[in-house]
């Protein structure tokens, strides 16, 4: 903002606060104007003019203050233009020369105030972090436990199986050797070959329509489900479906995501639970499979069943015997954990369509696997 | 804006009240719970804001935001003169100290103070908030961060813990303070929260970690003890109070490191 700098135009008056030696040390009130490039500055008392060497600077409370500062003949002069028109009238007459001080000056106090504003949003920021990473620790927890997930080595999640096993002995009858365990490990090592991990196939003595796996190569097949199975394939089916959880880690993965969860919880909200691991694993056992899971357990289970030359028919047939289940008789616990829909068997159903074989026949005689186990009340009726 | 115009008297000498006269229509705002005493004609009324406001609802509401911010109330007391001839009304500093007169007018219209200084004043006189937005690391200082900003052509006064130092600083003149000991300054003096950077004096000295730094020209108001000291000594030889020290402008009895180490600095 230049004047027009006709030196002999007069610039219209301003007001502020004057310190000169001599006077008041709180500054009196004055008023000024521009005349002839010199500040001419009136008090009540007398008259003052700046020097040629004045200069413009800012100072004061947070640097809210504009001043002309010039060295008088008997010390330091300061000119406190108020704020409002006063400063547009100080700048309409300010002398060329010190345009780039004056603006200097506003930089100084505008700095001042960024700088505010940016401490305040850091500590805004700073407020919001926990709220954020439970924001963060729930929208993107999927995609942080395949990252983990994928840095954890197949000895440590054979570890963690190991864990469960040993929980899995302690709760259950679990059959060491047999017909029905024979059977499912040669099904199992047909859906396995070349695998990564060391698989430990068990048969539980459990009246109920279930399998499970746990990380690191643990498959668990109840007696119930043996039972049900109205053929090898069937029974194929269902350790074709757990075998590839296993493959795709998905029970690590749960077990990450609980246990990152809780931890993430615990550290964010405070409530550290030492139980944490031991509930994650316990929890794994009731695990909830999400939909995309399972989807993908059909997927690459179907592969599997096709890869190995085991009629995956069976895989699908299950499934109706699994959806077809007459209201009022017990939800099989296969279903609780293996969310099935009419959608996923037609979909399986489908897919099955498009292999066709040749199938090998299973060297199974299934009637005497069924024998071998405890004659169990037959699964579904009423308990 | 039309202002009160008020006498006054201050009675005492360490723990000290101020006794207002006010004219038949006249009136002053007082903080809430200050009033001592007042004379017949004399009519309080609760009002919300600072009643210096000419805007509407919202003006109100803003300026009673800003109040909230710096830690006071809400409302603030009026007393005004409804009777005829002059009344009086006397409001009493919290704790020993003295109570510091300001003209505003003899002082540019502005005073910038130390938030829980302000005791009284005329009708008219605005209270504002005002941040010392040169923070850097001064936001760890504690005080010092929050001011109060009075405005206005009359009386208002303000109190100072322990005795008072008042200092017109010539331009240019600086004068280092622990931030808990500024009481009051004008606008001109420039006021900087330094980091003082010896982390082994604030941690075992018991001295801030803070200290304003006060550059001329204007007046400055310094008080020799802040109320947080007071209240601090009172607490640690309070055995049932058993409250944390809290040291002004020391990391570790500001609250922020307070915690983790029980703030056990002495302050001296």
């Amino acid at each position: 903002m230049l004047s027009s700098s006709s030196e002999a135009a007069a610039h219209s008056p301003f007001t502020g606060r004057f310190f000169a030696p001599g006077l008041d040390g709180v500054g009196v009130a004055a008023s000024a104007r521009w005349q002839h490039g010199r500040l001419q500055v009136q008090t009540a008392e007398q008259t003052w003019e700046s020097e040629p060497d004045a200069r413009v600077q800012s100072g004061g409370f947070n640097a809210t203050q504009l001043a002309l500062v010039w060295a008088g003949a008997d010390g330091e002069c300061r000119f406190y233009v108020d704020a409002g028109a006063s400063r547009m009238a100080f700048a309409a007459g300010l002398p060329a020369h010190l345009t780039p001080q004056h603006q200097a000056a506003g930089n100084a106090s505008a700095k001042v105030e960024r700088r505010f504003r940016l401490w305040w949003a850091a500590l805004a920021l700073l407020a919001l972090v926990p709220l954020l990473a439970l924001v963060l620790l729930i929208t993107r927890v999927d995609d942080a436990v395949g990252w983990l997930v994928k840095h954890i080595p197949h000895e440590q999640e054979a570890k963690l199986g190991d864990l469960v096993l040993a929980q899995t002995r302690a709760q259950m009858r679990v059959m060491e050797s047999g017909p029905a365990v024979d059977a499912v490990r040669l099904m199992g090592q047909r859906l396995t070959t070349g695998s990564a991990y060391t698989y430990r196939w068990l048969v539980v003595d459990k009246a109920e329509l279930n399998a499970f796996t746990a990380p690191g190569g643990v498959v668990v097949v109840y007696s119930g489900l043996l039972q049900a199975a109205r053929t090898p394939e069937e029974a194929a089916g269902v350790i074709a479906h757990e075998v590839a959880h296993a493959e795709l880690r998905h029970g690590l993965q749960g077990m990450v995501k609980a246990l990152g969860v809780r931890a993430g919880a615990a550290v964010l909200l405070g409530e550290w639970s030492g139980a944490a691991l031991g509930q994650a694993m316990t929890g794994l056992l009731e695990m909830k499979f999400s939909r995309e899971a399972e989807e993908a357990a059909d997927a690459e289970g179907l592969r599997r069943l096709v890869a190995a030359r085991i009629n995956p028919a069976g895989m699908a047939d299950f499934m109706d015997t699994l959806v077809k289940q007459s209201p009022g008789v017990a939800v099989p616990e296969l279903l609780s954990t293996h969310p099935a829909s009419e959608g996923r068997a037609t979909r399986l159903r489908e897919a099955v369509k498009a292999h066709t074989g040749p199938w090998d026949v299973l060297p199974l005689d299934w009637v005497a696997v069924q024998k071998s186990l405890s004659p169990a009340e037959k699964v579904g009726s009423a308990q | 804006m039309a202002m009160d115009v008020v006498d006054y008297e201050i009675f005492g000498s360490e723990m000290q009240y101020v006794e207002v006269e006010l004219d038949p229509g006249e009136a002053a705002i007082g903080e809430a719970g200050v009033m001592m005493y007042m004379q017949e004609g004399i009519t309080m009324d609760t009002i919300f804001g600072d009643g210096s406001q000419q805007g509407g609802f919202f003006g109100k509401l803003m300026g009673a935001g800003k109040r909230l911010l710096t830690g006071e109330g809400l409302f603030t007391t009026v007393f005004e003169n409804s009777g005829s001839g002059k009344q009086r009304v006397a409001f009493a500093a919290p704790y020993p100290g003295k109570i510091v007169p300001m003209d505003l007018s003899q002082l540019g219209g502005t005073i910038i103070c130390q938030k829980d200084s302000f005791l009284c004043a005329a009708k008219g006189v605005a209270l504002g908030i005002a941040f010392q937005k040169k923070l850097g690391v001064g936001l760890f200082g504690g005080e010092g961060f929050i001011m109060q900003k009075l405005d206005g052509d009359g009386m208002a006064f303000v109190h100072a813990g322990g005795t008072l130092m008042e200092r017109t600083l010539a331009p240019g003149e600086t004068l280092r303070v622990d931030t808990g000991c500024v009481v009051a300054f004008q606008p001109t003096v420039d006021f900087d929260i330094q980091f003082v950077g010896k982390v082994k004096s604030a941690i075992f000295g018991g001295e801030g970690l803070f200290f304003a730094t006060l550059r001329g020209p204007g007046k400055v108001w310094l008080q020799s003890l802040p109320l947080s000291r007071l209240a601090n000594r009172i607490i640690l030889s309070a055995p049932a109070a058993g409250g944390r020290s809290a040291d002004q402008g020391s990391l570790l009895g500001a609250g922020v490191l307070g915690g983790l180490i029980g703030g056990g600095s002495n302050d001296e």
